[in-house]
């Protein structure tokens, strides 16, 4: 993105850059189909096929970053099960709503996905449109079709969220002549005031932008809707757990017409704590029986390929299937659970400002549930290594880790549903890697920056914006140089 | 012992360790001791013939004892096995194949090599010299570029170390060493002669100069001692569990640290524990550990070139070359750590190693970001929040490792002169597993371009020649690092503990 092209790119931008009231905010889905087994390995060669053709293009996968430019980070994998067909799944993670997104994947990278369409089974919900656009020599659009396979998420994380990709491209850029200006001995003469003035006067004409305030990353309507969906589910949850403990003990004994104002939330209160009672001694009993898979068997091979793969750049990219555990409670608590955990994600300060437990690793990440609530698919696009990834949440935040995973089948045992469980790191990273398969096909539109650094650029693009900072702006905002 | 600078007098004086009795008479001494008591040392890589058994390793041993833990002897020795020299020594498949991957594969293996940065520029020219791999194995096929993945010429199967008071008493018992494996399959692949060369504080310093191990992890638990044989207290800042350096034990993760086994058959007579392995095996790990050893070669005159370089780019009278070079490595050459202006002085002693980057330095001011103690030890430096310190100490000292590595070849009369002569540290660390603790400090900390808020940098000391970030008022200054420090060979080797030599003895 410092290339010269990307300077252009941002310079021409410069115009929409600050002419939004609001940034666009970012979708994030995947779409999945059975393979068909017998095309199965054409399949993975016709997606191997689409890696190696991208990365022939200089810079590698430039074609596709020019001819998708909503388009952030971008997965296909074939996903083979021991117990079910192969899984064929697209990840897209990508700015604004589908429609338009899906139209440019569709210019960009149709005719590959249609020949890699026709190795999977007829969608049961879209089998006309599946059969129109498979069809040999079939000019049907494709997109409709994936659109329509699109699974949305039930739980997602944004490392840089309200950031799109024009914008992160643009600050790039800026971050990048910033710094290098910033080397020039003269600097040191100066005041950290006159620094800010210089570096803004001589940067404003090429990046004209500067002179625009930044859109709002997360709009207020966003925002609203974010909290009003946590609290809509916390009410759900309240009354779900009031309900059948009202309904079999309290209700029939108790004369409602006559009942004291006080007694409704000691009712209610009572009744939660009831089921919350049967619901974990339910839980513990589960738990204390479940088996585990301690020494999950790694197929040496594609420990092998993974690795090959794996840490090309600063970023990488990791997709797990696993099996949801038998039973009514599982299946209620996998969705109730995750379906909380995405509304707090969504709503809580510091996982707004792409923070998990104080840790800022984690670019575009999603949970989904798949094959009809069966299985658990997970996509994350990381910063570092797979170990310094799993580490940082083993030691840092184990707990949500746990209660994310604890549904899976072979889980370490855990306690409780946060408790143990992740906290056993050497058990849990076997287990994490033996759901895992190679990224056969992974793009990434900035493939050299952390999130950590994005942000950097945000801060370092903000103060320059600003005609003048405060003395301690001032010094904040000279750190990210 | 375990802790402090590698010093004369680190041998009995707090804050040393050791372990309770019974554990220490099966465990190696290396394991609680750099042996500083001894300034001469010599590193034996042995090969091992195919099918040589363990013979030699009992003729070796009733000349050149492998010296336990229970207490200060002199002379001492150490010895480790790479992979692919149990392999030869007759060490069955089925045993093999619980060792863990980076162990069975090698330092050498092709994707480790790019995660470690051990291709390229940080590398002796031509290539790494020696490692425990012979050919490449399935899993290693060609490079990307379709060439054959490269293998050191020099294939080493295990490491002897051996220290004694002085150069005389080493040559003597060398010899020794030598003449009892020599009949029996075992060759010399290469030797290095180490030393400590304490100076007059009683410090060794790396060959740029700077004090070298200062430090280190401190583990507690019921069967770790303070040098006073009672309990060792939990360190505020460097407390590990035992399992973090020897196998079996408690690691940092709540559970044993997983080690080899073998099979025992019913009815056989092994000297091996089987309490706590599974039915039908024998505990081969538990008191052992694994040992890294990186032989680095160091380039004295273009280490100090590249500062002068740097400090006449620099322009301005602040910044001279010793300055920088503090700057690189984090610390003064005695070993002070650096620290802002406005954090009081250390008194005399030892140097301060009771503190943490967030609450007194969180921007580098003093002791910059980039620099390789912090990137070797980042302690609780990556908080966003002073609550969230304790927790991201505690995350960080999941990585950590017991380093036990002296210098190789002569001091350099004038440090701007190059003298033609090789030198350099042999690279020593133990620890019980080799992805969490060795290679994690080596690819995420060290030398990740992405380390903490810095971009497109590595460690200033080990890495590639790039830019190295500064911190200070007005603004940071960069200046350009050049690499000094080279891989020359390396492996990782299991130190088994005493039984389990005495097993290794009874392979055919």
């Amino acid at each position: 993105m410092e290339s010269p092209q990307g300077l252009n790119a941002a310079r021409e931008s410069a115009t929409l850059l600050g002419g939004e009231a609001n940034a666009l905010a970012q979708t994030v889905l995947s779409v999945v189909f059975e393979a068909a087994p017998r095309s199965a390995p054409l399949l993975r060669d016709r997606i191997l096929a689409l890696t190696a053709a991208e990365e022939a293009t200089t810079p590698r996968y430039a074609r596709l970053a020019a001819a998708a430019p909503s388009l952030h980070f971008m997965s296909i994998t074939l996903v083979e099960d021991a117990l079910y067909d192969p899984v064929f799944v697209v990840e897209l993670n990508f700015d604004g709503p589908p429609g338009p997104f899906f139209a440019e994947l569709e210019a960009a990278l149709g005719e590959a996905l249609r020949d890699m369409l026709r190795c999977a089974k007829p969608p049961p919900a879209a089998g006309a449109l599946f059969a129109a656009v498979t069809a040999p020599g079939s000019r049907v659009p494709v997109a409709p079709l994936l659109e329509a396979s699109a699974v949305r998420p039930a739980v997602f994380h944004q490392g840089n969220r309200g950031l799109d990709r024009r914008r992160i491209e643009a600050e790039g850029a800026l971050f990048a002549a910033a710094r290098v200006l910033a080397d020039a001995p003269a600097l040191r003469a100066m005041t950290i005031l006159a620094i800010h003035e210089h570096l803004r006067a001589t940067l404003a004409p090429d990046f004209p932008w500067l002179n625009a305030r930044a859109p709002a990353r997360i709009g207020a309507a966003e925002s609203l809707g974010d909290r009003i969906r946590l609290l809509a589910f916390a009410l759900a949850a309240v009354i779900a757990l009031a309900a059948p403990a009202a309904f079999f003990a309290v209700i029939p004994r108790v004369s409602l017409t006559g009942a004291p104002p006080l007694v409704w939330p000691t009712l209610v209160v009572g009744a939660m704590a009831l089921s919350v009672t049967v619901g974990l001694l339910w839980l513990r009993a589960l738990e204390k029986a479940e088996p585990t898979q301690d020494e999950p068997s790694l197929d040496p091979a594609l420990q092998a390929a993974m690795a090959r793969g794996e840490d090309r750049t600063v970023q990488n990219h990791m997709i797990s299937i696993v099996h949801i555990k038998p039973g009514v409670l599982r299946a209620v608590l996998v969705r109730a659970g995750l379906w909380g955990l995405g509304l707090l994600l969504r709503a809580n300060g510091s996982a707004r400002a792409g923070y998990l437990a104080g840790m800022r690793t984690i670019h575009f990440a999603h949970w989904a549930l798949i094959g009809a609530g069966g299985r658990l698919m997970f996509h994350s696009n990381y910063d570092s290594s797979w170990e310094s990834y799993l580490d940082d949440f083993i030691e840092k935040a184990h707990a949500g880790l746990t209660l994310a995973w604890t549904n899976g089948v072979g889980f370490p045992r855990t306690r409780l549903l946060v408790g143990e469980g992740a906290s056993r790191g050497r058990l849990f990273k076997a287990w994490a890697r033996r759901s895992m398969t190679r990224s056969q096909f992974w793009f990434t539109a900035y493939k050299a920056w952390t999130v950590n650094q994005i942000e950097r650029q945000a801060r370092l693009a903000d103060g320059l914006r600003r005609a003048s900072l405060t003395p301690s702006q001032a010094d904040a905002w000279v750190l990210d140089l | 012992m375990g802790a402090g600078p590698v010093t004369g007098a680190t041998v009995s004086s707090t804050p040393g360790w050791g372990l309770a009795p019974k554990v220490a008479g099966r465990t190696q001494g290396l394991v609680v001791s750099p042996f500083a008591h001894l300034e001469a040392a010599e590193a034996i890589f042995l090969r091992i013939a195919a099918g040589s058994g363990g013979a030699w390793l009992a003729a070796l041993r009733a000349r050149v004892p492998i010296t336990d833990a229970t207490g200060p002897s002199a002379p001492c020795a150490a010895i480790a096995f790479a992979w692919t020299g149990l392999a030869a020594m007759g060490l069955d498949a089925d045993a093999l194949a619980t060792f863990p991957p980076p162990f069975s594969e090698g330092m050498h293996q092709k994707d480790r090599r790019r995660r470690l940065t051990d291709d390229g520029a940080g590398t002796i020219d031509g290539g790494a010299i020696w490692g425990g791999t012979a050919a490449g194995p399935a899993i290693d096929g060609p490079d990307d570029t379709g060439a054959p993945a490269p293998v050191p010429p020099v294939v080493v199967h295990a490491v002897l170390l051996i220290y004694a008071h002085d150069d005389a008493a080493l040559d003597a018992r060398c010899a020794e060493a030598v003449d009892a494996i020599a009949p029996l399959g075992v060759t010399i692949a290469r030797r290095l002669r180490l030393s400590l060369r304490l100076d007059a504080n009683g410090i060794s310093r790396e060959h740029f100069g700077f004090a070298d191990g200062v430090s280190q992890p401190l583990p507690f638990g019921p069967e770790i001692r303070r040098s006073d044989g009672a309990a060792a207290p939990r360190d505020p800042w460097h407390a590990v569990p035992p399992g973090e350096i020897l196998l079996g034990h408690l690691n940092a993760h709540g559970e044993p640290a997983p080690g080899p086994l073998v099979a025992a058959p019913p009815g056989v007579a092994l000297p091996l524990p089987t309490k706590g392995a599974p039915e039908g095996f024998a505990d081969l790990g538990l008191d052992g550990s694994y040992l890294v050893v990186r032989e680095l070669r160091q380039d004295v005159a273009r280490f100090w070139g590249a500062m002068d370089a740097a400090a006449l780019a620099a322009a301005d009278p602040a910044v001279d070359a010793e300055w920088l070079a503090a700057k690189v490595v984090g610390r003064t050459r005695n070993g002070v750590p650096l620290a802002p202006a406005r954090v009081a002085a250390p008194l005399a002693g030892a140097p301060a190693n009771a503190f943490g980057y967030f609450e007194r330095d969180p921007h580098g001011f003093g002791c910059p970001v980039g620099s390789h103690i912090r990137r070797a030890n980042p302690r609780d430096g990556a908080a966003v929040s002073g609550a969230a310190t304790s927790g991201v100490l505690a995350a960080a000292n999941n990585h950590r490792i017991l380093r036990r590595g002296r210098k190789f070849g002569p001091d350099l009369a004038d440090p701007r002169a190059d003298d033609g002569a090789e030198r350099g540290l042999l690279f020593m660390c133990l620890n019980t597993d080799l992805v969490r603790q060795f290679e994690f400090v080596q690819q995420n900390w060290l030398l990740n371009p992405t380390f903490a808020t810095l971009l497109d940098e590595t460690d200033p000391l080990l890495g590639p020649p790039g830019r190295f970030t500064v911190p200070g008022a007005p603004v940071r200054r960069r200046v350009e690092a050049d690499t000094s420090v080279m891989f020359a060979g390396g492996e990782y080797f299991f130190l088994p503990s005493l039984p389990a030599l005495d097993y290794l003895e009874t392979l055919r």
